[in-house]
C-alpha cells in the first residue's frame, strides 16, 4: 500500500502576492532590456540602409574616377522653387561626361520654416552619363540614374494654421560641400571634393557620401 | 513487503531559494559583464576600414607610388629599423612641384588627421610600413606592432594602437608584390561631425 501524505491545503494570499510581484520585477526588468535592444535592432537597420546607399554611390562615382581619371570639373549652385539644386559636370579622361546632380527640397515645417508649404520632402541624387548632344537640361538629364534616399521613417510636418501636413521625411540631405581645392592654400583647382551630409534623428549628422579625387592627375614616369 | 512513500510536501526553505537566487545572479552578471564589450568592440569597428578610408588610402598610395615622391636616407633607416615606419610628408616631393600642391590639397580635402597648425601636409598622421606589420611566431625581431605597443600616449593614442592591433601581421607576401602599407587616421569634421576613421592599403614601391 501507497501511502501519500500530500499537502492539499492550496497556496496562501500572502505566497501568491510574493510570486506576482516577484514576477513583475522580472518581466519589467526583462522587458526594458529587450526594448533597448529592438531600438538598437531599428537603429542598426537604419545604418545599414544608409550605409548601403552611401557605397554604391560612392563606388559608381568613384569607379569612373579611378579607372578612367578626371580631367577637369565644373560646378554650379542653383535655387528653384524652394529646391537647392547642385550640379557637377565632369569630363573624364576618355572623352566622356559624368553629371551628379543633387536636389534638396524641404516642406514647410517647424525645423525648416522657409521650406515649400505645398509640396512634400524631395531629395534626390542623380548620376550618369549626360546625353550632350541635346540642348535642353531636361533631355540631356533624360539618361541619368536616380538614386532615391532611402525612406527610413517620415512624419506629417504642420505649421502654423496649415490644415494638412506634408510629409517630411526622416533621413534627409542635410549639407552639401563642393569644393575643387580653390580655397586651400596653394589655391590650385586640383582636387575634387564633394560632401553629401545626411540627417537622421536617431543617426544625427554621422554618415555622409564623401568623394574626393585629383583633378587630372598624371603620375610621373619619371623620377625628379 | 510493502513500500512506503513518504514525499516532503514542505517545499524550499528561505535560505535554499536565496542561495540559487544568488547563484542565478552571479551566472547571468558574468554573462552579461562578459557579452557587453562585444557590442562595443562592434561599433569601433564601424570606424575601421571604411569605403571613405578606403579610397583615402587609395590616393594616398597613388602619391607613394609617384617616382616624384622620394624618401630621405634617415625616413629609410627609420622604415627598415627598429621603429618600422616613417611618416609622409608633402615635402618630401620636390618643393613648389605639382605633385607637392596636388598632394597638400589632397591631404586637407581628404580630412587626414593632421597637427593643428600645419598647412603644408608635413605633419599628418599617414604612416609607412613594411608590408608586414606583425611578428606572428616571433620570426620577425621588429615589427609596426611592437613599436606602436610600446610607444607611450604621447606617440600613438589608444585608438590607434587598438587598431594597430586589430590588424593581422600580414605574414604571407602580398599577391600584387607589394613591399610596403600605408596607414592613415582621419578625422571627420565636415557637417558638424567630430570622429576618426583608421584605414591602411598596400604600396607597390621600390626604395
Amino acid at each position: 500500500m501507497v501511502k501519500n501524505k500530500l499537502n492539499n491545503k492550496g497556496v496562501t494570499t500572502i505566497e501568491v502576492l510574493i510570486s506576482f510581484v516577484l514576477i513583475a520585477i522580472i518581466a519589467n526588468s526583462l522587458y526594458s532590456t529587450i526594448s533597448a535592444y529592438n531600438d538598437r535592432r531599428i537603429i542598426e537597420n537604419y545604418k545599414s540602409e544608409v550605409l548601403t546607399y552611401k557605397n554604391t554611390i560612392t563606388k559608381t562615382i568613384q569607379d569612373d574616377f579611378i579607372k578612367i581619371g578626371l580631367s577637369s570639373v565644373n560646378y554650379n549652385k542653383t535655387y528653384e522653387d524652394y529646391s537647392t539644386i547642385y550640379q557637377v559636370d565632369c569630363s573624364l579622361k576618355d572623352g566622356t561626361a559624368r553629371r551628379l546632380i543633387i536636389t534638396q527640397k524641404y516642406t514647410k515645417s517647424d525645423t525648416h520654416p522657409n521650406g515649400d508649404p505645398h509640396n512634400d520632402d524631395y531629395f534626390m541624387i542623380e548620376y550618369g552619363q549626360p546625353d550632350l548632344t541635346k540642348t535642353n537640361a531636361d533631355d540631356q538629364n533624360a539618361k541619368l540614374i536616380e538614386y532615391p534616399i532611402p525612406d527610413i521613417g517620415s512624419y506629417a510636418a504642420k505649421f502654423e494654421n496649415e490644415k494638412t501636413g506634408k510629409n517630411a521625411m526622416d533621413l534627409v540631405i542635410s549639407n552639401v560641400l563642393i569644393d575643387l581645392g580653390n580655397n586651400s592654400s596653394t589655391k590650385n583647382n586640383n582636387v575634387l571634393s564633394i560632401y553629401i551630409g545626411f540627417y537622421h534623428p536617431e543617426l544625427s549628422t554621422r554618415y555622409s557620401i564623401n568623394i574626393v579625387s585629383p583633378i587630372n592627375y598624371i603620375q610621373s614616369s619619371t623620377r625628379g | 513487503m510493502k513500500e512506503i512513500t513518504r514525499l516532503n510536501n514542505h517545499g524550499f526553505v528561505l535560505a535554499e531559494t536565496l542561495i540559487v537566487s544568488v547563484f542565478l545572479v552571479a551566472i547571468f552578471t558574468m554573462i552579461y559583464v562578459n557579452f557587453y564589450p562585444i557590442i562595443g568592440e562592434y561599433e569601433k569597428r564601424e570606424n575601421y576600414d571604411d569605403i571613405d578610408g578606403e579610397y583615402a588610402a587609395y590616393w594616398i598610395k597613388k602619391l607613394i607610388e609617384d617616382p616624384n615622391f622620394n624618401i630621405s636616407q634617415q625616413e629609410k633607416e627609420s622604415l627598415n629599423g627598429e621603429k618600422q615606419y616613417f611618416r609622409f610628408k608633402c615635402s618630401d616631393f620636390l618643393e613648389n612641384s605639382p605633385q607637392e600642391s596636388l598632394c597638400i590639397n589632397l591631404v586637407k580635402s581628404l580630412e587626414i588627421d593632421c597637427d593643428d597648425n600645419d598647412d603644408n601636409g608635413s605633419n599628418c598622421q599617414i604612416y609607412v610600413t613594411n608590408y608586414r606589420i606583425g611578428s606572428g611566431d616571433g620570426t620577425v625581431p621588429n615589427s609596426f606592432k611592437k613599436t606602436v605597443s610600446n610607444a607611450p600616449k604621447s606617440e600613438f593614442s589608444n585608438d590607434f594602437k587598438e587598431y594597430i592591433n586589430y590588424l593581422p601581421d600580414y605574414k604571407n607576401t602580398s599577391i600584387d608584390g607589394a613591399k610596403y602599407r600605408v596607414i592613415i587616421v582621419t578625422h571627420h569634421t565636415k557637417g558638424y561631425n567630430d570622429y576618426v576613421t583608421y584605414s591602411n592599403i598596400e604600396v607597390k614601391r621600390e626604395w
